[in-house]
């Protein structure tokens, strides 16, 4: 496994990490899920509609995964994404039936979520309390938000003929589908260039010592659930665009869905340990493995069986490579 | 029948290369009440750990009266009669007082908790303090309290050996006379009794034997009539300290790094000290003193009133952070816990208290991320495969260079370390102090904190003693350096 006669520290030049092998082992489970679909439908499965198809799908959890990443690694759990992004795309649909550009309506709906994802993080840091708890209070009272916000229903109508401009489909690639690659891309950068990620990582894996090393838990675990509302929130407002309806109803069970991505990807739920790209590769297995079995015409029950039983292999094979692979 | 209830031959614990107990032999009379005392790290709690099987012994034998004894497990042990009140109490604080007594034991059919159960646990209570009502939540308890529930537990087991870790070290005056009483009591009823402590005008009170353990050694068993001063039990306890190689540091006594006046806390008693420029400060004492409240304390994570200056500015430190920016570094207590994030690779843990070195305007530059480890790697030596490795699986002693690295990567004026060689082994100690020595020779002003006199006598220019919250007395470092009158002072002699 390891380049054992490696001793001399400038001269070892691939140095294996934990996330290194971890992310190479759920890439090799991507390929070989791929190789799968090929074999299953060698026509279908790796077209361009398919493959579009996949991501178009995907786009809301590759958007809100990687900020949801960044609220793992730092030891906490947000279940309020579902809320925030019903919230912001309801607010989007108010905003702009109102009048206001669909631009500026956008902006303005991200940002009350973003208020609402750093309030939740700063009462979790600041007064240290369990971040399960308070993010699902939060989900609640977003989506509560939500519903009145669209008076108990739906709104369609009286919505402006533009407001579908930021789900476009430009020259055969979806809108939704280059934010995802751009986010997904950005975080890729963060994770490996800034401080504000070294930071999240430590609080994480040891908040005691962190503290102790005069990193601000507050500063830095309200960042983060700001930033994954904001991402949450354009989740929602670019549904209700693409769909030119706005439903409180429309991101069900999206806080796992993203939670589930990271997991896949072998971000520790408790803290500490993930990366953007191993969530990103969870949510494109998701994606794959949804897309297989729809092409199969399994049913959806069948598919949320297969898609327990994948999760919990990929825990076991996650604890696998932490406890044997010493590196 | 044997008069003794247990005989220990040669017992022998290692711990990962390390003796925790080397051959240790003694016997425990029937009904007596028989004081373990020794240093911290002298074998004392491994050797509790193996007779109540929460540990296995390397190698020896326990006869326990008169059968061999190797419990699998503390339960097993309590089972068997030998029970035991920890130093941290074993009680569900959320709980009520019959809840507690009855936890593990309850008399269920087919998983239905039967009423009336433990009436023995009850009566014990009862009489051990008659004051406790059974339907009171244990958070609801003074710390006396709770440990009498234990007792109660313990004693309803018919345990016949009852072994007490230090149960006097949160109790007031007051319920230490009443557990000297159930201690009398116990013993008249041909109960015995395993005290340990380090208040030793307790053993003097308590004790009908002595053992002293020093290093994981057995040094020897009195009877209490043996001993006449605390002076000969202090003598047993540090044999004779070797002050290896200390060397006066060039302390330059015109600057004052850290001036400290009247600091006082929940716990700290109107401290006031001053900390010289090059100069290594050792403050001693057991556990409990006050050691780590005026290390916490200075570097700004527990409150205090009082005055302290950095470099001759007063400082409110509040927060690591802000202590960082004064120059103050801390090595905490703790190394596992509050240290490093052992799940993180040394690369990441090294610039954790200044990111600055890595980084400008919040963008790490990756060379020099890697550079400042391998840097510290090889300043402080730290044995590894590269800095890619993770923490987890380094030993202590390079787990406790990984956080000296991370303090000098914040270039600290004022280093302090809390117990810096806790759980090290003894070539990685020698190492350690040699890096403290030369940050010294180089300007930087240090406080140790520890509990382990020959590191201090070692290494310090002057030692502040504590005892219980209040800095005694300074003495200077020498040739002509008392042990044994340290001791005396920190055991709360005067």
């Amino acid at each position: 496994m390891s380049n054992a006669t490696a001793n001399n520290l400038s001269k070892s030049k691939l140095k294996l990490t934990m996330d290194g092998v971890q992310n190479l082992a759920i890439f090799a489970i991507f390929v070989v899920i791929c190789i799968v679909g090929f074999a299953l439908e060698p026509q279908l499965f790796p077209s361009k509609n398919n493959i579009v198809n996949i991501l178009v799908s995907n786009s809301s959890v590759m958007i809100a995964a990687p900020t949801m990443c960044f609220v793992l690694l730092s030891g906490n759990l947000d279940m309020s994404p579902n809320g925030v992004g019903a919230m912001a795309g309801v607010l989007f649909a108010i905003f702009a039936r109102a009048g206001m550009p669909v631009g500026v309506s956008a902006i303005a709906s991200i940002a009350i979520g973003a208020v609402c994802g750093f309030l939740c993080g700063f009462i979790i840091s600041k007064l240290e309390l369990p971040s399960f708890i308070i993010s699902l209070a939060f989900n609640y009272i977003t989506l509560g938000v939500a519903l009145i916000g669209a008076g108990g229903a739906i709104i369609s109508a009286g919505l402006p003929g533009n407001i579908d401009d930021l789900s476009q489909t430009i020259s055969g690639v979806p809108l939704p589908v280059v934010y995802a690659i751009i986010i997904v891309v950005a975080f890729l950068i963060i994770q490996s260039k800034t401080v504000f990620a070294r930071e999240v990582t430590a609080i994480g894996a040891n908040s005691s010592a962190a503290k102790l090393s005069g990193i601000s838990l507050v500063k830095n675990v309200s960042a983060v659930f700001a930033l994954n509302a904001i991402f949450a929130s354009f989740a929602g407002v670019l549904v209700t665009s693409r769909f030119s309806v706005a439903d409180s109803g429309m991101l069900p069970g999206f806080e796992t869905d993203c939670i589930i991505a990271c997991v896949l990807g072998g971000t520790d739920i408790n803290g500490g340990r993930g990366t953007v790209f191993g969530t990103l590769i969870g949510a494109l297995i998701v994606g794959v493995l949804t897309n297989i079995m729809n092409m199969l015409g399994l049913v959806s029950y069948t598919q949320n069986i297969v898609k327990g039983l994948v999760l919990i292999g990929a825990i076991l094979l996650n604890d696998a490579i932490r406890t044997k692979v010493k590196v | 029948m044997s008069e003794y209830v247990l005989e220990i031959k040669n017992i022998s614990k290692h711990f990962a290369g390390v003796k925790a107990l080397d051959d240790v032999s003694f016997n425990i009379v029937k009904g007596s009440c028989h004081c373990l005392v020794g240093e911290n790290g002298a074998g004392k709690s491994t050797l509790i750990k193996i007779l109540t099987g929460a540990h296995p012994k390397t190698s020896g034998t326990v006869l326990y009266n008169g059968k061999d004894f190797a419990p699998n497990g503390t339960r097993e042990a309590m089972r068997s009669g030998i029970g035991c009140l920890f130093q941290e109490l074993n009680v569900v604080e959320k709980l009520r007082v019959e809840e507690n007594i009855c936890l593990g034991q309850e008399e269920t059919k087919f998983g239905i908790i039967r009423q009336k159960s433990n009436a023995k646990v009850f009566e014990v209570l009862k009489r051990i303090d008659p004051s406790i009502d059974p339907k009171m939540l244990i958070e609801d308890l003074s710390v006396a309290k709770r440990q009498c529930v234990e007792m109660a537990k313990a004693l309803a087991m018919d345990s016949d050996v009852i072994i007490m870790d230090e149960p006097t070290a949160s109790l007031s005056e007051e319920e230490v006379r009443r557990l000297f009483k159930i201690i009398a009591d116990l013993k008249a009823q041909g109960i015995t009794i395993i005290y340990i402590s380090h208040r030793l005008e307790e053993i003097m009170e308590l004790a009908d034997y002595v053992t002293v353990l020093r290093d994981g050694k057995h040094i020897d068993t009195k009877p209490r009539s043996e001993i006449n001063t605390r002076q000969d039990l202090i003598q047993m306890m540090i044999g004779k300290v070797i002050v290896e190689d200390y060397q006066p540091n060039d302390v330059d006594e015109s600057v004052k790094m850290i001036e400290v006046k009247n600091l006082n806390n929940r716990k700290l008693k109107n401290v006031n000290f001053d900390l010289y420029k090059g100069e290594i400060l050792g403050f001693y004492g057991l556990i409990g003193a006050g050691k780590t409240e005026i290390a916490r304390a200075l570097f700004g994570v527990d409150p205090y009133a009082g005055e302290v200056l950095v470099d001759g500015t007063a400082v409110k430190t509040e927060g690591a952070r802000a202590a960082l920016a004064n120059g103050i570094a801390l090595v905490p207590e703790e190394r596992r816990t509050q240290g490093v994030a052992t799940s993180l690779s040394i690369l990441d843990n090294t610039p954790m208290m200044n990111y600055n070195t890595i980084a400008t305007k919040g963008v790490v530059n990756k060379k020099k991320e890697v550079e400042v480890a391998q840097e510290y790697i090889e300043k402080v030596g730290t044995a590894c495969r590269n800095e890619q490795q993770s923490v987890a699986y380094l030993s202590g002693g390079n787990q406790q260079k990984v956080v000296i690295s991370k303090c000098l990567n914040a270039h600290p004026k004022v280093l302090l370390l809390d117990e810096p060689t806790r759980g090290v082994d003894v070539g990685a100690k020698q190492e350690i102090y040699t890096i403290i020595r030369q940050l010294a020779k180089q300007g930087c002003s240090i406080i140790v904190f520890s509990s382990e006199l020959p590191e201090i006598l070692g290494l310090c220019d002057r030692i502040g003693l504590l005892y219980d919250g209040e800095l005694k007395t300074f003495i200077k470092n020498g040739p002509e350096v008392d042990s044994q009158q340290i001791m005396h002072v920190v055991t709360g002699g005067n």
